[in-house]
C-alpha cells in the first residue's frame, strides 16, 4: 500500500497526454502498437473534471508498454470529435492499428479499469505469443 | 406559400435562417426534419464590455439560463431562514465566481450541444454574421473577416435583439447589460441598476440576495405593461428585503473613476459612485444591422424590428421572420420555438397551422415571481371596458413562512380577472408567490380552454399548497378597498390608477 502511495506521489506530475486533432491520434494508434485508451472530455464539462482522477490512477496502474492514454477537448478539436463521431462528454474509445475496437460512454471508474486492464493484458499476452 | 421540399438547383440552400437563437434553431431543425437544405448562421458581435458567447442565442447565453440559475441561487438565502425556523442549523457563504463559473460550464455544455445537434441533422452551421446583397442573397462575414456568398430561396430572420444602451454620456465607457452580468466572473459590488423593466429587477433581485449593495434608478413605474398592484408589491417586497430604490430619477453622465468605479451623476449633480451600473433600459431588434435595404425590406429603425402578417411573413413573400425582432409580439423564447416550428411546417411539410400569439403566459422572475397569463387589470378594462370586468383576489402565505421569523409578515397574492358578460369566464389570471410559473403553466392551458370562474369554485384544492387559493376565491376587489389580509396583519392599498 505504501509501496503504491509512493509510486503515485512520484508519477503526480505526469498528466494525460493531450491531442489536438484526428491524424495526432491515428498517430498514437500505429499498426501493431499498444492500444489506446482515449478520453474525450471539455473544459466546461464537470462530469469530466469528476473521472480526471480516476484515469490518472489507471494511467499509473495500466500505462506502459502494454496500454497508452490520451486525451482531446472536444471544443478545441472539434473536427476530432466529429470524426470520431463523439456526441456527448465524457467520452471513451479504445484504439487498436488506428481502428476504434471499443466504445463507452457514461461507465464509472471501475468500468473503465477493467477496460484498461483487459486491453493491456490481452496485448502483453499477443507479444509473448509472437515471441 | 409553401415552398418545395426538394433543393432548388438555383439557389444553395431551401431556408437560410439568419440567427441560432431559440427561434432560429428550432424553426432550422424542423425544415431539416420534413427534408429542406438549410444552413444557420449565427455570430455574436461582442458587447459594449467585450463580452460574447457561443451557439444557442440570447435565452441560452445572456437570458433565461443564467437568469434562472442565478434567480435560483439567490433564493437559498431565504430558504436558509425557512429552515431554520424548521429545525436546521446551517451557515452558508456564497461566492459570485463559482457561481458563474458553474453556470458558464453549463452554457457552453448547451452551446456544444447546439452545435452537434445542428451537425445530426445536416443543418449547415454558419459561425459569421449574415447581411443581405440582394433578396435572395447574403453575405457572410466569419471573426477573420472573410466573406462567403451564399442564396437562399426562402429566408428567416430570427436575429433577435440586444439591450439598449440609450445615449447617456459616458453609459458605454463606463456600464455594462445583462449581456455583461451573467458572464462576469468579478462580483459586482455596490450596483446601480438603471431601469424599470422586468430584466432590471430580476437581475437586481439576484444581485441584491446575493448580498451586495443593489440601487434600482426608476424612470417612472415598474415594469410597464405588467399588472400595476403587483408590480407595485415586487417593488414594497424588494425594498422590504434590501433592495433601494431610487424613483423618478434618470442619470444624466457616467464617468469612471480612477480606481475603476463609476460615477453616476443625475440631473448632472453627483449622485454614488458605484463599482457595477447595470443598464436594463429595454431591448432593440438587430433589423438594422442586417442591410435589409438590398431585399427591399423595409424595418422599423427606432425598435430595430420588423413587421409581419399573421403566417410571420415579412412584405418580401420568401422572406419570414420570428422571435424578438418581430413588431409587437411576446419576447419569449417558447413563443419563437413555437413560431419557427410551425412556419417550417406550413412552408415544407404542407401544413396550415398559424402562430397563436395570444394568451402566452409569462413569469417575472424576480425575488417574489410573477406569473401571469392573459389580461392585466389594466387592458381587461381597456378592452373589455370597465363595467364587463370583476376581479376576484386573494392573499396567501406558503406554509413553512409563518415558521420563519424574517418573512412570516410577507404574503403572496393572486388575482383573477373575469368577463361578467360572458358567465364570469376568466381573462387573465395573475400570481404573485413562489414559483409562479410552475403555477401560471397549467391554468395557462385552462384559460385555452375556456375556465370560468365557477370551475376554479368547483375545483377542490390540494392542501396545504400556495396555489389551492385559487379554488376558494370569493373577495371581489372593488375601488378603494383595502388588499385582503391574512387576518389581521398589515395591508397594501390596491394602485389607484387603476380605478
Amino acid at each position: 500500500m505504501a509501496f503504491a502511495r509512493a509510486r503515485h506521489v512520484a508519477q503526480a506530475f505526469r498528466s494525460i497526454c493531450h491531442v489536438a486533432s484526428a491524424e495526432e491520434l491515428k498517430r498514437l494508434s500505429p499498426p501493431q502498437a499498444a492500444p489506446v485508451l482515449v478520453f474525450f472530455t471539455a473544459a466546461w464539462c464537470q462530469p469530466c473534471r469528476s473521472v480526471l482522477p480516476h484515469l490518472e490512477d489507471i494511467s499509473d496502474r495500466f500505462e506502459g508498454p502494454h496500454l497508452k492514454l490520451a486525451q482531446v477537448d472536444v471544443s478545441d478539436s472539434p473536427e476530432a470529435a466529429r470524426e470520431f463521431r463523439v456526441e456527448a462528454v465524457p467520452y471513451f474509445l479504445v484504439l487498436r492499428d488506428g481502428h476504434v475496437v471499443e466504445r463507452l460512454a457514461g461507465d464509472g471508474p471501475k468500468e473503465l479499469a477493467e477496460v484498461a486492464e483487459r486491453h493491456a493484458a490481452a496485448f502483453e499476452k499477443l507479444q509473448e505469443e509472437s515471441r | 406559400m409553401a415552398a418545395a421540399p426538394s433543393p432548388d438547383a438555383a439557389y444553395d440552400f431551401d431556408l437560410f435562417v439568419i440567427g441560432g437563437g431559440s427561434g432560429g434553431l428550432a424553426a432550422a431543425k424542423q425544415a431539416a426534419d420534413l427534408g429542406a437544405k438549410v444552413a444557420v448562421a449565427d455570430f455574436v458581435k461582442p458587447s459594449p464590455a467585450g463580452t460574447t458567447w457561443g451557439l444557442g442565442g440570447t435565452c441560452v447565453n445572456v437570458g433565461c439560463i443564467p437568469k434562472k440559475l442565478m434567480h435560483i441561487s439567490s433564493l437559498y438565502r431565504e430558504t436558509q431562514g425557512d429552515a431554520h425556523g424548521m429545525g436546521w442549523e446551517t451557515k452558508a457563504s456564497h461566492s459570485w465566481s463559482a457561481m458563474v463559473t458553474q453556470v458558464d460550464n453549463y452554457i457552453k455544455s448547451l452551446n456544444w450541444g447546439a452545435k452537434t445537434e445542428l451537425r445530426s441533422k445536416t443543418v449547415k452551421y454558419y459561425n459569421a454574421f449574415a447581411t443581405f446583397t440582394g433578396p435572395n442573397t447574403l453575405a457572410l462575414e466569419n471573426s477573420k473577416g472573410s466573406v462567403e456568398q451564399v442564396s437562399a430561396k426562402n429566408i428567416l430572420i430570427a436575429c433577435g435583439g440586444r439591450p439598449t444602451y440609450g445615449d447617456v454620456p459616458g453609459v458605454k465607457e463606463c456600464c455594462i447589460s445583462s449581456d455583461d452580468i451573467f458572464w462576469q466572473k468579478k462580483a459586482p459590488g455596490k450596483t446601480l441598476v438603471v431601469g424599470a423593466s422586468y430584466i432590471a429587477l430580476e437581475c437586481a433581485g439576484f444581485i441584491s440576495a446575493l448580498g451586495f449593495d443593489v440601487t434600482v434608478m426608476v424612470r417612472s413605474i415598474l415594469l410597464r405593461g405588467f399588472d400595476q398592484d403587483i408590480s407595485n408589491m415586487i417593488g414594497t417586497y424588494m425594498e422590504k428585503h434590501g433592495v433601494n430604490f431610487a424613483r423618478e430619477m434618470v442619470p444624466s453622465k457616467f464617468e469612471k473613476t480612477d480606481d475603476g468605479k463609476v460615477k453616476v451623476f443625475v440631473k448632472d449633480a453627483e449622485y454614488g459612485i458605484f463599482d457595477t451600473v447595470l443598464m436594463a433600459i429595454g431591448r432593440t431588434g438587430c433589423a438594422g444591422q442586417l442591410n435589409l435595404e438590398a431585399a427591399g425590406l423595409p424595418y422599423n429603425a427606432k425598435s430595430g424590428k420588423i413587421d409581419v402578417n399573421d403566417g410571420d411573413q415579412t412584405s418580401v413573400p420568401h422572406i419570414f421572420a420570428i422571435g424578438d425582432v418581430i413588431e409587437g409580439k411576446p419576447e419569449l423564447t417558447p413563443v419563437a420555438i413555437q413560431a419557427g416550428k410551425l412556419l417550417c411546417r406550413r412552408l415544407f411539410g404542407g401544413a396550415t397551422k398559424k402562430m397563436d400569439y395570444t394568451d402566452v403566459a409569462t413569469t417575472v422572475f424576480t425575488p417574489l415571481e410573477y406569473g401571469c397569463v392573459g389580461y392585466s387589470e389594466e387592458e381587461a378594462k381597456q378592452s373589455l371596458g370597465k363595467d364587463r370586468v370583476k376581479v376576484y383576489h386573494a392573499s396567501a402565505q406558503p406554509l413553512e413562512w409563518n415558521l420563519n421569523s424574517e418573512r412570516k409578515e410577507d404574503m403572496g397574492y393572486m388575482k383573477l380577472i373575469v368577463d361578467k358578460d360572458e358567465k364570469e369566464k376568466v381573462k387573465g389570471i395573475h400570481v404573485l408567490g413562489p414559483n409562479a410559473g410552475e403555477i401560471i403553466q397549467g391554468l395557462a392551458v385552462a384559460i385555452r380552454c375556456g375556465v370560468t370562474k365557477e370551475h376554479f369554485d368547483d375545483c377542490v384544492g390540494i392542501h396545504p399548497t400556495f396555489a389551492e387559493s385559487y379554488t376558494t376565491m370569493t373577495e371581489e376587489k372593488t375601488e378603494g378597498s383595502a388588499l385582503p389580509t391574512k387576518g389581521g396583519g398589515h395591508s397594501w392599498k390596491p394602485n389607484e390608477s387603476c380605478a
